[in-house]
Parts: C-alpha cells; sequence; structure tokens
C-alpha cells in the first residue's frame, strides 16, 4: 500500500489528498447537521448508492477506455438486467434464494449476449466513423427502452422480496435494515476487487490495460485486440447487468432507472477520468455519498430533495473547469 | 437544360452591368425556385386541404380536417426547425450535443415562470446573478477576456432592457428573455466542455438536459412548474399568438407566423452556413487540428455556432409550447425524446444538408398523423405483396447472412470445394440450423394464430423510428439528401469535365458564369 503511494505522481497524490479531504469533510458536515443516527444512516445510504453507480460506471469507463467508445447504452443494459431478472425472479417457482439465483444467471446471459451482439454487429462496422458510434449507442439505448417499454409495461414494478438468504434484518444507527442492502454492498466491492485483480494480475488485465495505452500497437504485437474489445465490451455490460438485478429487490424495476443511473455513472467517469478504474472507483464513493447527504440535506432544511440532483451536477461542473481530466485521469489536450 | 439556357442566353448579353445584373437575378431565380414553390405550398396549405376535404379553413365548430392539419403541419415544421438547428450544431459543427431538448423546452417555461412570478424588485438581483455566473464561469474556463467582458455586458444590458422596472413581464419580453438564457446556458455549458473532446460536450449536455428535466417534472416546485402537470399558460398569452380556433384566437394568423417563422429559420441557417463563419465550422467538422493550425480560433467559432442553434432551438419551442392544445408547457419537452426526434431527423435527412432534415421531420411526423389510426396484424399484405411476417422472416435472415457474411463465405467456399478452411460437418451444421429456423418459424405462424393480434401503428411508432436509427446509422451514413447530393453533384461534375475537356480540346474557355454555378463541395 504504502509502496503504492510511493510511486504515485505529484498529480495523483494530490488528487489522492483531494479526494480524502472531500470525503471527510462531508462526513463532518453530515454528523455536524443530521447527528450520529442520520449522519450514519446517510453514509449506509450512499455506500450502497456507490456500488450501484459503481457498477454502471466501471463499464462506461473501461468500455471507453479500451474501445474508445463511450456507451450510452450502459443504462439501458442495467435496465434490462432489471427487467429480465425481475421477470424470472417472480416466474421461477423455486425457493426464492435459487430463483434469485436463476434471475441473475438471466440477466447476465440475456445482457452479455444483447452486448456481444452490439459490440459485432453494430459497433465493430463503425470503428472508422468514430462520431456513429457515439450516436448509435445513444439511439440504442432509446430503442432498448421502448423495447422494454413494449414488453413489460410503463407501470413500475415495486421491489421484490429478497431471497431468503438475505431476507434477515439487522440493526444499525437506530434503524433496522435488510441484510439485502449488506449483500449489495458486498457485492460492488466484491466485484470492484475482481475486477481490479482481473486488469492488474492476469494476462488479460495486461492486454487490456495495453490496450487502453495504444490498442494498435497491441494488435501489431499480434495479439487479437479486436476479441479483447468484445469481451471488454461484454463485461461492461454484464456489470450493468447485474447492478440491474441487484435493484430488483431494493427498488424494483422501472422505466426510468437506466437514464438515472447513465447520468450518475457519466459523471463518475468525468471525475474520476475516462479510462482509469481506479479513478471510477473512487469517483462512485464521491459521486454516491455526496448525492446521499444532499439530498438528507435538502430533505432536512428544503422538506424536498431538490439538491440532489443539481450537487451530482456542479461537482460535475467543478471537476470539469478545474481539472478536465479528472482527478485520475490521463491529461487532455 | 434549362439551366443551361437561360446561363447562355444571359452571356450574349452585351452591357457587363446589365450582365452581371441578369446572371445575378438568374442564379437568385434558378436556385431557390423550388424552395418559393415549397413555401408557396406551405402558406396555402390550410386552403388546400380545406379544399381536398371540403372543410372551412377557419370555422366556428366543430373544427374539421383543415384545422387539424394547420396544427399538425405547424408543429412539424418547428420540429424541422428544431432539426435544423441541431444538424447546424451536430451536421454542420460536428460538435455531438445530446441535451437540445434542454433548450426547446427551456423557451416555454423561462417565458411562462417570469411571466407568473416576476415582481419588479428582482430585476437587478436576475441580472447581477446571471452575469455573475457567467463571469465566474468563463473566467474559470479562459474565454478571452475581451470577449467575456463584451458578452456579460451586452447580456446584461438586454436584460435590463427586457425586464420592466415596475408591472409584469409581457409575453414578447418573456421570449426574448428566455432566449437571452438559452444564449447563457450555451455559454456556459460551452466553456466548460468545447475546449475538451467531443465526448465531453456529449455527455455535459445529456447530464445537463436530464437534470433540468427531473427539476421541471419533480414535485418538490409544483407550486412553479406544476410538476407533471405542466406549467398552464391559457390565460397568459395575447390573442395574436393564440392558435384556438375560439372566437378571439387566429389560428390561420398564428399558422402564417409559424410558416414565416420556418422560412426564417431555414435562410438564416443557409446564410449562417455559407458565411466566413460558416465555412470555419465546416472546415473544424472535417479537421479540427488544421482548423487550428490555419489560426481559427476553434473554440470561439464552436460556442457561436452552439449560441445559435441554441437561440433557435429556443425560439421553435416557444412556438411549439403554444401550439400544443391543452396550453400547459409540459415537461416531456425536456426529455431526451426532443433529443432523439432531432438526431434522428438529422440522420435520416442527411448530416450537413440544409433540406435533409426538413424532408425528415415532414415525412416522418406527417407519416405518424396520417398513420394514427391505422391497426396491422403480422398477416397484413404490405402494398398487397408480402405479409408482415414475411417481410420480418426475410429481414431478419438478411441480417443473419449480413453479420455472418464472413462465415458464411467460408462455408460457401467449403460446399463448392475450394481449399478447405472449415470442416464440412460445420457447414452442413450451419444448413442445417437456417433450415431448420425456417421450417420452424413458419410451422409457429401456422399453429399459432399469430393474425389475431392487433397492433397500431402510433403504438409501434417509437419502435419503427428506433429501428430506422440503427439502420440509418449504419447503412446510409450521408442520409437521404446526403446521398442524393453525391450522386447529383457527382454525375453534374463529370458531365461538367467532360463539357470542359471537349472544350479544350477545341481550345475555347469554359464560360464564366457556368463555372460560378458549379457547386465548390461535390
Amino acid at each position: 500500500m504504502l509502496a503504492y503511494f510511493q510511486r504515485l505522481t505529484p498529480r495523483y497524490r494530490r488528487s489522492w489528498a483531494l479526494v480524502v479531504a472531500y470525503l471527510a469533510f462531508l462526513l463532518l458536515i453530515s454528523l455536524l447537521d443530521f447527528g450520529t443516527n442520520t449522519a450514519g444512516q446517510t453514509i449506509f445510504r450512499g455506500l450502497l448508492l456507490s456500488m450501484l453507480i459503481f457498477l454502471v460506471a466501471s463499464g462506461l469507463s473501461l468500455i471507453f477506455g479500451l474501445l474508445d467508445v463511450l456507451n450510452f447504452a450502459q443504462g439501458a443494459f442495467l435496465l434490462v438486467g432489471a427487467y429480465v431478472g425481475y421477470a424470472t425472479y417472480k416466474s421461477v417457482e423455486l425457493s426464492s434464494t435459487l430463483s434469485f439465483l436463476a434471475a441473475v444467471g438471466a440477466a447476465v446471459v440475456s445482457v452479455g449476449v444483447l452486448g456481444a451482439i452490439v459490440e459485432a454487429g453494430l459497433i465493430r462496422p463503425l470503428y472508422e466513423r468514430p462520431v456513429f458510434q457515439i450516436v448509435l449507442t445513444f439511439g440504442l439505448g432509446a430503442v432498448l427502452l421502448d423495447l422494454v417499454e413494449r414488453i413489460w409495461g410503463v407501470q413500475p414494478n415495486q421491489p421484490l422480496a429478497p431471497p431468503e438468504l438475505f431476507s434477515g434484518t439487522f440493526y444499525l444507527f437506530g434503524q433496522s435494515l435488510s441484510v439485502y442492502r449488506l449483500f449489495i454492498i458486498a457485492l460492488g466491492l466484491i466485484i470492484m476487487i475482481a475486477v481490479g485483480l482481473l486488469l492488474n494480475r492476469t494476462r488479460l488485465g495486461i492486454i487490456i490495460r495495453a490496450g487502453v495505452q495504444d490498442a494498435e500497437m497491441v494488435q501489431a504485437l499480434g495479439i487479437n485486440v479486436r476479441r479483447v474489445f468484445t469481451f471488454v465490451f461484454v463485461l461492461g455490460a454484464v456489470l450493468a447487468g447485474l447492478g440491474g438485478i441487484a435493484l430488483v429487490p431494493y427498488q424494483g424495476a422501472t422505466l426510468d432507472m437506466g437514464g438515472q443511473f447513465l447520468i450518475l455513472a457519466i459523471v463518475v467517469v468525468v471525475i474520476g477520468g475516462m479510462g482509469s478504474y481506479e479513478g471510477t472507483a473512487i469517483a462512485s464513493f464521491i459521486v454516491g455519498l455526496t448525492r446521499a447527504v444532499a439530498e438528507q440535506m435538502s430533505l432536512k432544511h428544503f422538506d424536498a430533495p431538490v439538491l440532489a440532483e443539481t450537487s451530482i451536477l456542479l461537482l460535475m461542473i467543478v471537476v470539469l473547469l478545474v481539472q478536465p481530466s479528472g482527478l485520475f485521469g490521463r491529461e487532455e489536450s | 437544360m434549362i439551366e443551361r439556357a437561360v446561363y447562355r442566353t444571359v452571356e450574349r448579353i452585351e452591357n457587363p452591368a446589365a450582365r452581371k445584373l441578369a446572371g445575378g437575378l438568374a442564379r437568385l431565380v434558378l436556385e431557390n425556385w423550388f424552395y418559393a414553390l415549397v413555401l408557396l405550398v406551405l402558406w396555402r396549405f390550410p386552403y388546400i386541404v380545406a379544399d381536398l376535404s371540403g372543410t372551412e379553413v377557419m370555422p366556428r365548430r366543430p373544427a374539421g380536417d383543415s384545422v387539424f392539419w394547420q396544427s399538425v403541419m405547424a408543429q412539424t415544421l418547428l420540429l424541422a426547425c428544431l432539426a435544423m438547428s441541431y444538424n447546424l450544431l451536430f451536421g454542420f459543427g460536428g460538435v455531438i450535443s445530446f441535451g437540445h431538448a434542454l433548450f426547446f423546452g427551456l423557451g416555454g417555461y423561462v417565458t411562462f415562470l417570469l411571466m407568473n412570478e416576476y415582481e419588479p424588485g428582482a430585476r437587478w438581483p436576475v441580472v447581477i446573478g446571471v452575469v455573475a455566473v457567467v463571469l465566474v464561469v468563463g473566467a474559470l474556463a479562459k474565454v478571452r477576456w475581451r470577449w467575456l467582458v463584451t458578452f456579460a455586458v451586452g447580456l446584461g444590458a438586454l436584460m435590463v432592457a427586457l425586464l420592466p422596472g415596475g408591472g409584469g413581464v409581457s409575453v414578447y419580453q418573456g421570449i426574448g428573455v428566455a432566449v437571452l438564457v438559452s444564449v447563457a446556458l450555451s455559454v456556459l455549458s460551452g466553456a466548460v466542455t468545447l475546449r475538451l473532446r467531443g465526448v465531453y460536450f456529449a455527455m455535459f449536455t445529456l447530464a445537463l438536459a436530464e437534470v433540468f428535466w427531473v427539476l421541471a417534472k419533480s414535485g418538490t416546485f409544483h407550486y412553479l412548474t406544476g410538476a407533471e402537470d405542466g406549467l398552464p399558460f391559457r390565460d397568459l398569452i395575447p390573442d395574436a399568438l393564440n392558435p384556438t380556433p375560439t372566437a378571439t384566437g387566429n389560428r390561420l394568423q398564428m399558422y402564417r407566423i409559424t410558416v414565416i417563422f420556418f422560412a426564417v429559420v431555414f435562410l438564416a441557417i443557409r446564410r449562417y452556413v455559407n458565411s466566413p463563419v460558416g465555412r470555419v465550422i465546416i472546415s473544424t467538422r472535417e479537421n479540427e487540428q488544421r482548423a487550428r493550425a490555419i489560426g481559427y480560433n476553434v473554440f470561439h467559432y464552436k460556442l457561436l455556432t452552439m449560441v445559435f442553434a441554441g437561440a433557435l432551438a429556443t425560439l421553435s419551442g416557444i412556438l411549439f409550447v403554444l401550439w400544443g392544445s391543452a396550453k400547459r408547457v409540459d415537461p416531456g419537452l425536456l426529455s431526451l425524446n426532443y433529443t432523439v426526434e432531432p438526431l434522428l431527423m438529422t440522420l435520416i435527412g442527411g448530416l450537413g444538408t440544409l433540406t435533409g432534415p426538413v424532408i425528415a421531420s415532414l415525412g416522418l411526423e406527417l407519416g405518424r398523423t396520417y398513420l394514427r389510426e391505422e391497426t396491422f396484424t403480422l398477416g397484413t399484405r404490405l402494398f398487397g405483396l408480402l405479409t408482415i411476417w414475411q417481410v420480418l422472416w426475410i429481414a431478419g435472415f438478411a441480417l443473419f447472412f449480413y453479420v455472418f457474411r464472413r462465415g458464411l463465405r467460408k462455408v460457401v467456399a467449403q460446399v463448392v470445394g475450394e481449399p478447405r478452411r472449415v470442416s464440412l460437418a460445420g457447414a452442413a451444421l450451419v444448413i442445417a440450423v437456417l433450415v431448420s429456423v425456417a421450417v420452424a418459424s413458419q410451422a409457429i405462424y401456422v399453429e399459432t394464430d399469430l393474425d389475431a393480434t392487433e397492433y397500431k401503428v402510433a403504438d409501434l411508432w417509437q419502435l419503427f423510428e428506433g429501428l430506422m436509427f440503427i439502420v440509418v446509422v449504419m447503412l446510409l451514413p450521408h442520409g437521404i439528401v446526403g446521398t442524393w447530393n453525391r450522386w447529383w453533384y457527382g454525375r453534374r461534375l463529370r458531365r461538367q469535365e467532360r463539357e470542359a475537356a471537349a472544350l479544350a480540346a477545341r481550345a475555347a474557355p469554359v464560360s464564366e458564369v457556368e463555372r460560378a454555378s458549379a457547386p465548390e463541395h461535390p
């Protein structure tokens, strides 16, 4: 850990200091403003949100880093994952844990296949026309949203009961919470570490990281970069789909969740720095916690969650003005 | 043919001044006669529909076909304006904005919020606040000081002029302030992101528009914006701007205002694109680094284009709101829909063409309205030829062949006995799968009563548009007009080259007027 910090460039060290200072500031302000219990609950909610955002944002960041494609359909992948998972979870009649597993499987597989088709069939022919790739993913997001709406209807679906395994409650900061929330946080952390290990400890990870630096060079070294592209795209889509199914027992499945999480993920990627994995992970915490604290604060002072949306946007504007390449991104021209 | 004959005649004029005048006039007429014709048809449109359907143009009651199609046409034209402004930004400037809906929806909200809530005491705080925000963000974004101060002072002065010191805000003042707010917002978002790569701008505008949409429909501000119900303005508009066919509202006049607005927007965009500034933004789209190397400050040109496009979108948004039958500013105007629509129209019509977005929006919107009541089943025959089911089936197979064309080529090579590249079993498997899918799908169609379900065209329209989107992006990147232009101008250019060669062979100079009429960019 210490070695890691010693290896950092001064700019990254400054970014770390900023992040720590900012998180401390958030913690302090929520403690002072809300008192211990509410502050704890808020932070907990923020952590939960951070994990969900991370699942969407990591895919966005990975795909952008390697493929140079900004995948605006990432929110739609989350949506498809949620709805497929919802339908499976509801219709499979096994014990609830097993059917939840089946739902996770169905969501992951369907979103993965969708991602593979999209990359191989739609995005790959457009590498010569990068502008159209962005336009295509944007349109694809709208199409997928439309399809989901046609198949499952406009009505928001209420959250389903969490699987038996996580159905208990626990007591934290004067509030009893479902164990399922802990599961989401654990899932996010596990994925965060697993993908980090994949990137830093495996041969495939080396190829991906090299591809982020210079995909043509990797191709020149005799590695089939296109196949790695497809893999990363599918990985990103699957992570978003996983986020979707994780949301089902927590918030249900609604049509607007794709767009919401896409915006949050975009903010995360801008703050963390495009294509930087660690930046994405750290920025997810920043965004999730900021949002939760801002929401709580505006609920307390204005009686309504006004600040929640705008705080995130303001954060993004400030970062873009002060450090356009994000906290941990490569320098933009 | 006619064109050449006219130019030849012009050339025969002896007097140089008269020849120049006639040449200019001939070009004016020859290049614009089609637009003038379209404008005339649009102007007479209510009467044409009235004649065709046997209804009145301005009946007391009940509203007939002509009245209905007036409002459809007006809204279509306004959407065309939105698409044209989007095309100015994306097609000509190469700047992708995913938040154009923000500018479209902003107009109505700003205008009517001001009319509802404005108090004379708010004048100075509002002006100072807006100017201060612009100054701070502009300074942080390193906009050149001279530009920034000029802009801020101008903005402040215009706002002071438009916000009255006493009494309420009139609609026209409100519209003026709405445009100013849109300009300020363009400058802010442009200043923050336009220096960076295009994706930053796309992401930022998307987030910005989404935030405003959420705010507009959140219940928190119900007392201001009416949340999901929208902001009512029935009592706020004067008769001159009221298209409702009642005693006082003058629908036909409003229709004419809309057509004039459309023509002005079209001409303004044409002028802008053909001006020196427009040439610079086109060169920026083609090669940004080169434009920068030549010495143009690309950032400022992009910013200017964005401001212009945003202001046009705002104005058309206000008119669009006025045409709504509910007389409410709907938060849906800020939603992603109104970004996807102009994007789709731009793409279908042709990126960077003047008429493309107009043609596409006319086709899509009028088609949607015309087919709104139609229903169909999978067994309906299209044009009496194939059933929809068969069309889907063929399209699916065509897609399959397209996606796997390389693999299938290998299979064919295997079958016809070229050097062994895939196993025979693989080839047999693919063919078997294809045949069984075909048989199975036909069996499903026969067995299950798929014809029984009736679909409404209106319900499936968005899906159709979405599919069109993907097809256009993949297969028709230049859009309808762009593809046509390539073919047409290519043909003309080849013909001119042939003629020039023939003339050169006879050692006679090419006529000057004719050369001037040739397109610069085929």
